[in-house]
């Protein structure tokens, strides 16, 4: 991890990038060294606007569930340093933990080879303030420690309640380093989101950074909500109150507005606005670019880009786009059902690879359904962490009554709460004794967070807390204790500082040597998967950074299929020869490495004959004669799950011999615990098919 | 034994209180038609006795229909109403056989199916593993049997599905060539009473014989009256498409088939073939 740069990339990346900067003629309008005076002012004075281009974070994260490789992005940083961008945004939000956990590169070693690559471009980062790049509050030392071991230019940070003190650490330790801080104003529209609202907001932001003269303000449309009448008034509002205040609109594209929205954003005084590569664009993330300088031209304002470069760019990203398409979400479409739903463009791939992973993509639109009530109880953005906590309590409370009473269940408690949301004006009293009880249950099993959140963990809710019975729900006979301990206070302030030396020695053990500082923060903002991504790489060296991504994903599949990469400098081939057969376990791979052939024994643990497990204690079910699974659960309720709650007698899967149907029954009232086999698996007398825990 | 639930469900020739209540046909018989009931309309013949716990412990009971609402093939298919009249049947079959041969109780039923239609004199027939059975090559009849059991007695539902009249143009385009009726191929309108009581004397003879240990010369007779042997299949096995020929059945009534460019036979238990 400290190897330094140069010597990483494919050759044809880096050759790439010395006869662009040999061609190049001009410097972008504000670059990497500026002050971020000199920067607000050269915005003030510009007869126009500037685009920060998301194509490296963004639309990765909104679209293909942050799955782009730096080997691909890469290609894309010889055309940025040519388009004049006023930024790339190419790190943070959820791009920092995902290059952990799956693309197993290091947020570090992106910045270092975007730095060769494109050198006059402001790298621009995500930030959730006391939050950083992780999902939940961190104490004031570990945010110093973070922020300012991170090359980053432009720092745009924003706060799920709109919490402006709980930005001052980052502004403060940004600020001292003189970079460009960014606060962002998250932006819905609902009925209590009023410019006055949005007004204090700005307000204590100004307070908060010694005035106007070195920060841009972000207006965060992070669902793509905002109508563009809505949005011209907002930042029309901004501007008569504070017109010297720069302005940057940021906007997911989902309701289908996105390019009318930006340019009223524009022609109500707004400086930069975000756009990403045409060819990137799908329906969660930003606008396309070239057609944000075409249709904002036609209409009378300067776009500060280079077109010939950002029209390479675009091509440039068809030379593989194609490798991502596992990655997009199953989920298509514009969803201008958003305005009522509010999920955050960059969660959406996410919440349905859950879903699907769940094996409840069938229940997403009863979990949007409750979402767009839930969040009329309690009262937050959905952006990171809060879209994180609407999800997973929300999609929680969906799958609880589809897991208990099936569809009708979950029909069943969307009726009480539209009618206790839209026609009672959430009046309690205006329920019967029945709906009370149920809902009174309605947070019972929320996750931990949320009920941090009712407890001013995360800071103050923007509009302040939610109702009693709330607290009841989720804490049942112990609400007035918790209510007691509830804090108005921010995390910055509430918050014990961690024992960095404690942490620091606990990373160290887990690494066996001393931990660099870039292990360190990584260790810090996510421990878990930063020690499997270390282990990784201890193993598998640069490959993340250096493979092709069809050979990084897939390997080389048959005899012929070769690679080559650049590894420190070294040109290398690698051709697959031949695979032997599987033999106790093991197969001879023979692979011709740089012209030489090599022969490689590998162990394959689940190319061994499979065992077939047999029903043996009475909570494991067996099938009752061999045939074929041809249904699990039954046509009442539908698939059954693990986790499903079933009743003595119920069906719960059905086996075929010969035409013949042999219902399998729950034994007694249990759960599932698990299924051991799948749909169409032919099965033997006896062979176990689930095993259930009695309730 | 009022019940106030099942509105639709009207027995045709009894007071609604005796609703379940069997008449008896033959009760020296062991296995097939000692008691009926009949039901004007019902969803299903099959998820009827499935639900009714008493009835399935009547051995030998036969429900019919008029007409059936939800009729279910196999897999939980639907049963297609062909417009023209129909034979739907259950039967409650109590067998005694080792547990192992339970499945091939479908095969047990589909000949005894096939030699009733024989004897009222429709010609060709065959069948197509593991109950079908063909007239001209197209199916008439449908059987789906499902185990169930009360009280540690094992019951099969063996549900009937026999296209008795109506012609092509009542049939869906897409099974007008699969799928036909009695009449439309032969042009006798059959009595279903008559059908019916051949179809339950055929299966207490061929379940007799299976109880007393001829289930190997049922098999070979399977085998004879289906034409099968020897025709050429495919099948889908774990995802991929199998071509082979039939060769016979084997001790538990599956269907064995040699797999084209492979030394090693296989039988099927629960695939679904196509003839080529």
């Amino acid at each position: 991890m400290q190897t330094t740069w140069p010597g990483f990339l494919p050759l044809g990346h880096r050759t790439g990038c010395k006869t662009m900067a040999k061609k190049k003629a001009t410097k972008p309008l504000v670059r990497p060294g500026m002050t971020p005076k000199e920067i607000v002012r050269t915005l003030r004075d510009l007869d126009g606007v500037m685009i920060t281009c998301t194509g490296m974070r963004d639309a990765g994260q909104s679209d293909y569930k942050n799955r782009h490789r730096i080997y691909d992005l890469a290609t894309l940083a010889p055309y940025y340093e040519e388009m004049n961008l006023f930024s790339s945004e190419c790190h943070g939000g959820a791009r920092w933990h995902v290059g952990i956990m799956n693309r197993r590169e290091s947020p570090f070693k992106e910045i270092e080879i975007l730095r060769e690559l494109m050198p006059s471009v402001q790298l621009q980062t995500l930030i959730r303030e006391t939050n950083l790049w992780g999902y939940r509050p961190y104490p004031k030392n570990v945010i110093e420690y973070v922020v300012e071991r991170v090359d980053i230019d432009v720092w745009r940070c924003f706060s799920f309640l709109n919490d402006i003190r709980n930005m001052r650490t980052v502004a403060e330790v940004v600020m001292k380093r003189g970079r460009l801080f960014q606060p962002a104003i998250s932006f819905t529209q609902a009925d209590w989101t009023t410019n006055e609202y949005y007004l204090s907001c700005v307000h204590d932001i100004v307070d908060l950074c010694g005035g106007v003269d070195e920060i841009v303000l972000c207006i965060k449309d992070m669902a793509g909500v905002g109508s563009p009448k809505r949005i011209s008034s907002l930042v029309d509002a901004i501007k008569q109150a504070y017109p010297d205040l720069v302005v940057q609109y940021h906007r997911h594209a989902t309701d289908g507005l996105a390019l009318p929205a930006l340019l009223a954003a524009a022609q109500a005084g707004a400086k930069v606005v975000d756009a990403q590569e045409d060819s990137l664009t799908r329906f969660y993330g930003q606008p396309p670019i070239l057609a944000v300088q075409a249709y904002f031209e036609e209409s009378g304002i300067k776009v500060h880009l280079n077109r010939d470069a950002a029209e390479k760019a675009v091509q440039k990203v068809r030379d593989w786009i194609g490798h991502y398409e596992w990655a997009e979400s199953p989920f298509k479409g514009f969803d201008h059902m958003v305005t009522s739903h509010k999920m955050p463009g960059g969660a959406f791939p996410s919440s349905f690879e859950q879903a699907e992973k769940g094996g409840f993509l069938h229940l997403m639109p009863s979990i949007l359904k409750v979402m767009s009530l839930y969040n009329k109880i309690v009262k937050y953005f959905d952006v990171t962490p809060g879209s994180q906590i609407t999800w997973v309590t929300c999609s929680g409370i969906v799958n609880r009554y589809a897991k208990e009473h099936g569809e009708t269940g979950v029909q069943h408690i969307i009726r009480i709460l539209s009618k206790f949301v839209e026609e009672k004006g959430q009046d309690m009293s205006k329920m019967t004794k029945a709906e009370q009880k149920e809902l009174l249950g309605l947070f019972s099993t929320a996750p931990g967070d949320f009920k941090n959140l009712l407890l001013g963990g995360y800071g103050k809710l923007p509009m302040g807390w939610p109702d009693e019975w709330v607290y009841k729900s989720a804490f049942g006979d112990e609400w007035k204790e918790k209510l007691k301990e509830r804090k108005d206070l921010s995390p910055l302030d509430s918050l014990d500082e961690d024992d960095l030396e404690r942490i620091r020695k606990e990373l160290e053990e887990h690494l066996g040597r001393t931990p660099t500082d870039e292990e360190f923060v990584l260790y810090l903002m996510h421990p878990k998967d930063a020690l499997q991504m270390f282990d990784f790489v201890e193993k598998y060296g640069e490959a993340p950074l250096v493979l092709p991504t069809n050979v990084w994903r897939e390997g080389l599949k048959k005899p012929g299929d070769k690679v080559e990469f650049d590894l420190l400098g070294k040109p290398y081939c690698i051709e697959l020869v031949s695979v032997g057969k599987e033999h106790e376990g093991q197969i001879h791979v023979v692979m011709r490495v740089n012209n030489k052939t090599r022969v490689y024994k590998i162990d394959t643990p689940r190319a061994k004959k499979v065992e077939i497990r047999m029903a043996k204690a009475p909570n494991e079910i067996g099938a009752p004669i061999s045939g074929n699974v041809w249904r699990i659960g039954n046509p009442r309720r539908g698939t059954i799950k693990v986790g499903d709650i079933v009743h003595k007698g119920e069906e719960i899967a059905n086996l075929e011999a010969m035409k013949m149907e042999n219902p399998v029954l729950a034994p007694f009232d249990a759960q599932i615990q698990e299924i051991c086999v799948k749909l169409n698996d032919s099965v033997q007398e006896n062979q176990l098919l689930f095993v259930l825990k009695e309730q | 034994m009022c019940s106030k639930n099942n509105n639709n469900i009207v027995p045709a020739s009894r007071p609604a209180c005796d609703i379940y209540e069997p008449v008896p046909i033959d009760t020296a018989r062991l296995f097939a038609g000692r008691y009926r009931l009949h039901l004007k309309k019902i969803d299903s013949t099959n998820s009827f006795l499935l639900r009714n716990e008493k009835l399935l412990k009547v051995g030998g009971l036969v429900v019919t229909a008029d007409a059936q609402t939800s009729g279910r093939g196999r897999k939980g298919r639907s049963w297609l109403n062909t417009g023209g009249q129909q034979l739907l049947a259950s039967v409650v079959i109590h067998p005694r056989l080792e547990k192992g041969y339970l499945p091939s109780v479908t095969i047990m039923v589909g000949l005894a199916i096939y030699k009733a239609l024989h004897s009222t004199g429709c010609r060709p027939l065959s069948m197509k593993w593991p109950n079908d059975i063909l007239l001209n090559g197209k199916k008439v009849c449908g059987v789906l049997c499902e185990l169930s059991t009360v009280d540690s007695q094992t019951a099969v539902v063996a549900g009937i599905g026999l296209n008795v009249t109506g012609s092509l143009e009542d049939l869906p385009n897409h099974l007008q060539e699969k799928a036909s009726t009695l009449e439309a191929e032969t042009g006798v309108v059959f009595d279903k009473e008559e059908l019916l009581h051949e179809v339950l004397y055929q299966m207490e003879a061929v379940l007799t014989d299976a109880h007393e240990g001829k289930i190997t010369n049922l098999y070979k007779e399977w085998e004879r009256c289906s034409e099968s042997i020897g025709k050429k299949v495919t099948f889908s096995h774990e995802g991929k498409q199998v071509a082979g020929e039939i060769a016979g059945l084997d001790h538990w009534g599956r269907l064995i088939v040699n797999i084209s460019h492979s030394n090693l036979p296989k039988a099927l238990v629960a695939e679904e073939v196509q003839f080529v």
